[in-house]
């Protein structure tokens, strides 16, 4: 404890105000996204996870031409090879290099999330953001019709829509953007309806702004971290949503190969020649794993409120 | 809650109607129909073929016919077992089905709580490192190729149970461990999120100050306070088991209701496929709307319209 009498008040100087140190910032100026990155930064796990992704991108591209086959060449007095130094992953029952086809078949599976997940996002982002922007009336109707869908199994209609579009890749990234949009609009529209009332949104509006300048200049830039970290979690859902149906046989048709439709013609010889089905299985497993972890990082990353 | 339950019970209604309506026209755009693409028919055969399933009557009164039917729980008769009705064909493939599926969720809800709790309590130690690597991996590794590998290790190299096919408990093991791995995952990871959220709560404290013991507040406290919104995802969860089940039964080839379908996609046979769809969305519609009205009872607040979660 300080004893006050040993303090006498002669012992304190008046030093002044220093203004420029009072005014100076303490740490150099961050953007909201430059703050987000440094958080992300320091997170390991979720850095790895964008590594092992950048590694997968640039496998798909580039890793079927260090060998010398194409996915769809045909070698019957090489089937069903173990991994080799001539066939790295082994063959399948027709002879054809595993090794360029598990890479090849990344390329198709990876395509079909990004796309597939981007669309789904565009028509959620859309949907969320008129129901939330609107309001009222056209809000209630439009979430009930949510609501309606949201009850429906989304996969029994993505089979009945592949039967319709037919089987390809094409059918899968309809199907799937006409059925995963669900989840974001309601995301979008609950972030919105928060928006709205903030004094910047009523600042545009009073300046005379359209509700479209509204909506897309104001609005959905600052639910971009929502949009963002779901997009992230909708990839792999995608993915996921290829490999079931190529699994199934309703996706990519033979010759093209997809990790899902490698599982499944892997799972044929399972019993004789198990590495036809553990070389996609596993490329498939790390990529859902890395975007389900890259998805944990950016939540904790972009939204610190909810870091647990 | 009568009026939240009529609620719930009208959107269920819509729900299974607009579900009905899907499948009726999707199925009618369907290029060709089942009779026209296998073999070339005498016309007048093919008349009265399509007579006989009402396929000659103009399109709003077989779409009239068939929500009649469904009213009266006619699910109609399978173009390609000649005979059977699709209600038969249900009835006999859904015991194994639904056995399956009651497996993995019972398993998936009591090993998915007991992995969210162990990590929750044993917070940052190597136990809950374990606990969610083990749930990181069930959420990321698709449930074909989990249940190929059980297949692979347990059923072919170590032969503790039954490859593939049904009779006895055995066989039932597999299948259902397949399936309960991505809701267990999820459940873990919820449970342990919420679990964690609750300590941080002033009444755990409370509870703590006036001398319970440490598993007494776990259990009376924090475990029945942290697994209600565990309950919001039991939804989706039945909806990805019943989803699931179509794969993993036709990997260890279980005579159940989602190898059918499968099957009826490959046959064009549009009854069945109609008809599976439609009891499939049903029963998920029908948990989903119970799994509502048991989370409005357990947490009123629900209840007075909170409709974001």
């Amino acid at each position: 404890m300080i004893l006050r009498h040993d303090l006498p008040p002669e012992a304190f100087e008046w030093v002044g105000p220093d203004v420029a140190a009072r005014e100076a910032i303490a740490t150099p100026p961050l953007s909201y996204w430059a703050d987000a990155w440094r958080r992300f930064r320091r997170n390991r796990v979720a850095l790895g996870a964008l590594v092992i992704l950048a590694l997968m991108v640039l496998g798909v591209l580039f890793a079927p031409y260090l060998r010398p086959f194409t996915f769809d060449h045909i070698d019957l007095s090489a089937h069903n090879q173990p991994p080799s130094a001539q066939h790295w992953f082994g063959t399948d029952r027709l002879g054809r290099d595993l090794f360029v086809r598990v890479w090849v078949g990344g390329r198709i599976s990876l395509e079909i999330g990004l796309i597939a997940a981007v669309l789904s996002l565009a028509i959620g982002v859309i949907y969320g953001g008129i129901a939330a922007f609107f309001g009222g009336m056209v809000d209630n109707i439009m979430m009930r019709i949510v609501e309606i869908l949201y009850g429906i199994p989304f996969m029994i209609v993505v089979i009945l829509l592949m039967l319709v579009l037919g089987s390809g890749v094409m059918p899968i990234v309809v199907a799937f953007a006409l059925t995963g949009w669900m989840g974001m609009a309601r995301v979008v529209r609950g972030q919105i309806l928060q928006l709205r009332n903030q004094e910047f949104v009523l600042a545009a509006e009073t300046l005379g702004a359209s509700p479209a300048a509204l909506i897309f200049r104001h609005l959905i830039p600052n639910t971009m971290s929502q949009i963002i970290i779901n997009l992230t979690l909708l990839i792999p859902d995608a993915i996921f949503t290829e490999a079931f149906l190529s699994f199934v046989g309703l996706g990519v048709q033979p010759p093209v190969a997809s990790w899902g439709s490698l599982v499944s013609e892997g799972r044929l010889q399972l019993m004789q020649y198990p590495w036809q089905l553990l070389f996609p299985a596993i490329l498939i497993s790390i990529t859902i794993l890395a975007f389900n972890l890259l998805g944990d990082g950016l939540r904790d990353a972009l939204d610190p409120r909810l870091r647990q | 809650m009568v009026g939240y339950v009529l609620r719930r019970l009208l959107y269920m209604v819509i729900t299974l109607w607009v579900i009905a309506s899907l499948t009726f026209f999707l199925m009618h755009m369907i290029p060709g129909d089942p009779f026209t693409t296998s073999k070339i028919l005498d016309p007048v055969i093919l008349q009265n073929i399509k007579a006989k399933y009402g396929l000659d009557q103009p399109l709003p009164v077989q779409y009239l016919d068939y929500l009649s039917n469904l009213i009266h729980g006619d699910l109609g008769v399978s173009y390609k077992y000649q005979g059977r009705t699709v209600n038969e064909i249900i009835a006999t493939t859904f015991g194994p089905s639904f056995t399956i599926g009651f497996e993995a969720i019972a398993f998936a809800v009591v090993v998915g709580l007991a992995l969210g709790i162990v990590a929750a309590v044993q917070r940052d130690t190597v136990t809950d490192r374990v606990a969610m690597v083990i749930a990181v991996l069930g959420i990321s590794v698709p449930n074909f190729v989990i249940a190929a590998l059980l297949q692979y290790f347990i059923g072919f190299r170590w032969q503790w149970l039954p490859i593939s096919g049904w009779g006895g408990i055995a066989y039932t093991v597999l299948p259902a461990l397949a399936l309960a791995a991505s809701p267990m995952a999820q459940i873990a990871r919820m449970m342990r999120a919420s679990m964690i959220e609750v300590t941080g709560q002033e009444y755990i404290k409370t509870a703590r100050a006036k001398g319970l013991s440490m598993p007494a507040v776990v259990w009376r406290h924090m475990i029945r306070n942290a697994i209600l919104p565990v309950v919001t995802i039991l939804g989706p969860m039945i909806a990805a088991v019943v989803t699931g089940v179509m794969v993993v039964e036709q990997i260890f080839n279980v005579p159940g209701m989602g190898q059918y379908f499968v099957t009826s996609v490959e046959d064009d046979d549009y009854t069945m496929i109609m008809g599976v769809t439609l009891f499939f969305a049903a029963l998920l519609v029908f948990l989903l709307f119970l799994v509502d009205v048991a989370y409005s009872w357990i947490d009123p607040r629900i209840r007075v319209g909170r409709r974001e979660a």
